[in-house]
């Protein structure tokens, strides 16, 4: 059986994350990487003891908008081993590329409008996920959809595609299905629309958790030989 | 011999509860919205079976038109000036099938 992952929730307060983890739980889904702001920065393994007691595998994403090169790798560095995803919004090309290329990168949200275009060029360099947002299409359905049909056109034979919730509230959460139909209707065949909410989060998760923890020794390289250590799939090494 | 079109059953329940006609209004018109008339006449997009308790419906539609339906009702956002949000709870080939879902929906609710 599948499991789902909402790549991206947003939450500030206490009592609205436990609201959104309890929703992504009636909705099916396994796991949520959280985007915590504010106050709720500093208890995350309070919330991932409840999001457990709830049936969720709760993961901190950090999200990064910077605006050149040097900004970028700079917030990395100063971030690494801290966050199980990160993600990084590309809102000029000079960033897109950087971030397509640096594995302390998972994936990359490329805004409606980016001001550069995506062509097969920058198709070349990324090897990280393309993240689609989806709350960003209900903000703005026309140049959101503009811009994922060229992702899913130019980019989504070579690269991941994400669909994320994006969300703070729980009313513009939605059920794996209901991501998956956007890559679904811009033209993917139904399994790989659904991977989206799925394998291609999952493997990303599984292997961060791996690189963050004392087995991992460098790229391909894991300590192994004890006995109650589970055992590690070999597409997320 | 002509054959027969295959069809889906979506059950689908707003948050808050609304009355179900107006659920499968706002899907039509989320629909219409994103894929034109000519979508809309081509989806064979139906109310069967509303339950007004729960807020839920049961629509039909073409089985090549799912993702779209699929798609229109996760784009619902509002329905009569309200924030709201369309849930898909269920998919089946059948109305018997989307029945017994919601059955077991509701036992487990209770």
């Amino acid at each position: 059986m599948r499991r789902y992952v909402d790549f991206w929730v947003i939450s500030e307060e206490r009592e609205k994350a436990i609201d959104l983890l309890k929703t992504l739980a009636r909705l099916g889904y396994s796991d949520a990487v959280m985007e915590l702001r504010g106050d709720l920065a500093g208890s995350l393994e309070e919330l991932r003891d409840m999001a457990a007691e709830i049936g969720i595998r709760l993961h901190r994403k950090l999200v990064l908008k910077p605006g050149g090169r040097r900004e970028l790798l700079r917030e990395l560095r100063s971030s690494r081993g801290r966050f199980e995803v990160i993600t990084v919004i590309c809102e000029s090309l000079e960033v897109a590329l950087v971030a397509a290329r640096d594995s302390r990168v998972d994936s990359l949200v490329i805004p409606p409008k980016p001001g550069f275009r995506i062509d097969k060029g920058v198709a070349s360099t990324i090897r990280n996920c393309v993240e689609l947002p989806f709350s960003w299409y209900l903000a703005d359905r026309q140049q959101f959809l503009e811009g994922a049909l060229k992702i899913i056109q130019v980019l989504g034979k070579r690269v991941g595609i994400i669909v994320s919730s994006a969300s703070s509230s729980p009313l513009l959460l939605r059920g794996p299905r209901e991501l998956a139909s956007l890559p679904w209707v811009l033209g993917y065949p139904q399994e790989k629309a659904l991977d989206t909410v799925s394998r291609t989060p999952l493997q990303i998760i599984e292997r961060n958790i791996l690189k963050l923890s004392r087995r991992y020794v460098a790229r391909g390289v894991v300590r192994v030989g004890k006995e109650n250590e589970e055992e590690i799939p070999a597409d997320i090494l | 011999m002509a054959r027969r079109m295959k069809r889906r059953y979506l059950l689908i329940s707003s948050e808050p509860a609304h009355h179900p006609e107006r659920v499968a209004e706002t899907v039509k018109s989320s629909y219409k919205s994103l894929f034109g008339e000519l979508g809309l006449a081509s989806s064979d997009l139906k109310l069967i079976k509303g339950y007004d308790r729960e807020g839920a419906v049961i629509l039909r539609c073409a089985l090549d038109s799912l993702p779209r339906a699929i798609l229109a009702a996760a784009t619902v956002t509002e329905i009569d000036g309200a924030e709201a949000a369309l849930r898909v709870l269920a998919i089946s080939g059948t109305i018997r099938g989307i029945i017994r879902r919601l059955a077991r929906l509701r036992s487990s609710y209770t």
